[in-house]
């Protein structure tokens, strides 16, 4: 079964971390399991689970393994709906107990000096969609949930765009229009497709980053939810023959 | 929504933009519902102005609604009709503020355009409007998704399918734990938990599994003394749950189908409606 907190005891934890975060984030063990009220701080959701899968971060290959890891625990937990895969005391009970090494690993428990790196990655800040996107383990389930493609035989296509890259992740799953699988899918699957023509022009953060910024201006006259893939691949190859052509003027 | 009204090279008829003397588009009598497993949403889509009403009824604007999930992922374009309304969201979509935004857009290129009412400041202007350009939109209808009970505790949690010893094609219900066992053949298994970790299996499952075991159980309910029951965790919260949906399984009507299916909230339903979706998505009638 999945565990999750209670809602007082996740108010415990965000309590201690607001005030131990260094020394309590930079613990091998998860420090959570020696708490003395967490017989009865952690549930079981009955969700069933048959295992939770291992999440692998290798030291100073920290993002490489982000897409294998999101494609890993989604299989697993497909099952959760979105209103459950909302919930902090569910990924926020996973970062602290099954995957605090994981955890600790990939967002470098060691820069815990902030509360606010702590915040974002081991509960959930703020109340805007950027927490599920930040949060440590929620971020894998999310960047899943918005790019599988259940019907095609490689179904996490796009999910290995996402996560191929950090400025992918937050220009394109951050904005407002990553909420729109259309449009989300289909800039990924430009991107992927046009990946050796964007690069001679433009590092592929640095594309995600202005194109993210054009599908917003454009999102700002046109009704963003009405365009379908073709409209929106038609945007950005325009934008890239766009480049192509400033090139061309310069040189 | 949040519409930014800088943005736009053409007038459009919203709410604090002078682009327009008349007019206006709104959501007339907006409620938010939530059931046990759903939300209703229902509404009247006001256009008040004659000429980008006369768009929409020749196919050249698109009266539509946006509904955002500000905490989640959920954002989807629903068309609807000028007039009454009413659209049905899963529970399991929705959590915290939704904003349902009222707005019209062209369907196609729409050049001249020239609607009434405009302000005299765009006299013998030129105006073109793109495919999909936003004509106008009204104020956002908002509420507070917050689903009726723990969606992490759900109905499920003290009912278990567990493998019997024997093969067959039956099943047998088991009350006499803290939870409800249904008990299937290890073929049967195998195939429940195939479906069972899948997105639309829940639903599906609900109709043709749930629903029988609960119905099940209540008729045995009926005829025992609670008293004898208190002690197990399932009929602990069975019976709150019952009372949630004002089907107390203490009152003297007490009718297993209807409390089940309240339980369940329509579980026929939502199962047909799941199968015929994945029937269509798989090129079936």
């Amino acid at each position: 079964m999945l565990p999750y907190f209670t809602g007082d005891f996740l108010a415990d934890v965000r309590s201690i971390a607001t005030r131990e975060h260094q020394a309590r984030y930079s613990q091998e063990e998860p420090w959570v399991l020696s708490l003395p009220s967490v017989a009865s701080g952690i549930r079981e959701s009955q969700i069933e689970v048959i295992e939770l899968p291992e999440l692998v971060c290798e030291p100073g290959a920290r993002t490489e393994s982000d897409a294998a890891n999101a494609i890993t625990l989604y299989e697993r937990l497909q099952m959760l709906s979105p209103v459950q895969a909302s919930d902090e005391r569910l990924w926020s009970c996973l970062a602290h107990t099954t995957y605090w090494r994981y955890a600790r690993a990939r967002w470098q428990g060691g820069s815990a000096e902030s509360f606010d790196s702590v915040e974002r990655r081991w509960f959930f800040k703020g109340s805007s969609m950027e927490r599920l996107a930040r949060n440590g383990i929620a971020r894998l389930w999310w960047g899943a949930y918005a790019t599988v493609l259940p019907d095609e035989a490689d179904r996490y296509r796009l999910t290995r765009v996402l996560f191929s890259n950090t400025d992918i992740q937050f220009h394109y799953m951050e904005r407002l229009f990553g909420k729109n699988r259309t449009v989300l899918h289909s800039a990924l699957d430009y991107t992927e497709r046009n990946l050796p023509r964007i690069i001679r022009r433009k590092p592929v953060g640095a594309w995600a980053n202005e194109t993210g910024k054009l599908i917003n201006q454009v999102g700002g006259v046109l009704q963003l939810d009405a365009l379908n893939a073709s409209e929106v691949g038609e945007i950005l190859e325009n934008y890239l023959q766009r480049l192509y052509r400033q090139h061309s003027v310069h040189s | 929504m949040e519409i930014k009204t800088r943005s736009f090279p053409y007038p459009v008829l919203g709410p604090n933009l002078d682009d327009f003397t008349d007019g206006f588009v709104r959501l007339a009598g907006a409620s938010g519902e939530v059931a046990p497993e759903r939300y209703s949403i229902r509404f009247t889509f006001e256009l008040s102005h004659p000429s980008i009403a006369n768009l929409v009824n020749a196919g050249d604007a698109s009266p539509a609604v946006v509904v955002e999930c500000r905490q989640n992922f959920y954002r989807r374009r629903h068309k609807v009709d000028l007039g009454l309304n009413e659209m049905v969201i899963a529970a399991d979509e929705l959590h915290g503020l939704v904003q349902v935004t009222p707005l019209v857009s062209a369907a196609r290129d729409l050049a001249p355009y020239r609607p009434d009412s405009l302000n005299p400041d765009y006299d013998g202007v030129q105006i073109c409007v793109p495919r999909h350009g936003i004509l106008a939109y009204g104020p956002n209808f908002e509420f507070i998704a917050e689903p009726k009970s723990d969606r992490l505790r759900k109905i499920s949690s003290i009912m278990r399918v567990i493998q019997a010893a024997e093969s067959g094609k039956g099943m047998t219900v088991n009350i006499g734990g803290p939870r409800i066992h249904i008990e299937v053949s290890p073929d049967q298994f195998r195939l429940y938990r195939s479906i069972a970790a899948s997105r639309q299996g829940p639903a599906i499952l609900s109709a043709m599994l749930v629903l029988p075991a609960l119905v099940d159980v209540f008729h045995r309910v009926k005829g025992i003394d609670p008293e004898e029951l208190e002690d197990f965790r399932w009929f602990q919260v069975v019976r709150a749950r019952l009372r949630e949906v004002s089907q107390p399984v203490d009152a003297p009507g007490f009718d297993p189908m209807k409390a089940a299916q309240a339980l369940l909230d329509s579980p026929f339903a939502r199962g047909i409606t799941e199968l015929v979706e994945r029937l269509d998505l798989e090129g079936g009638n």
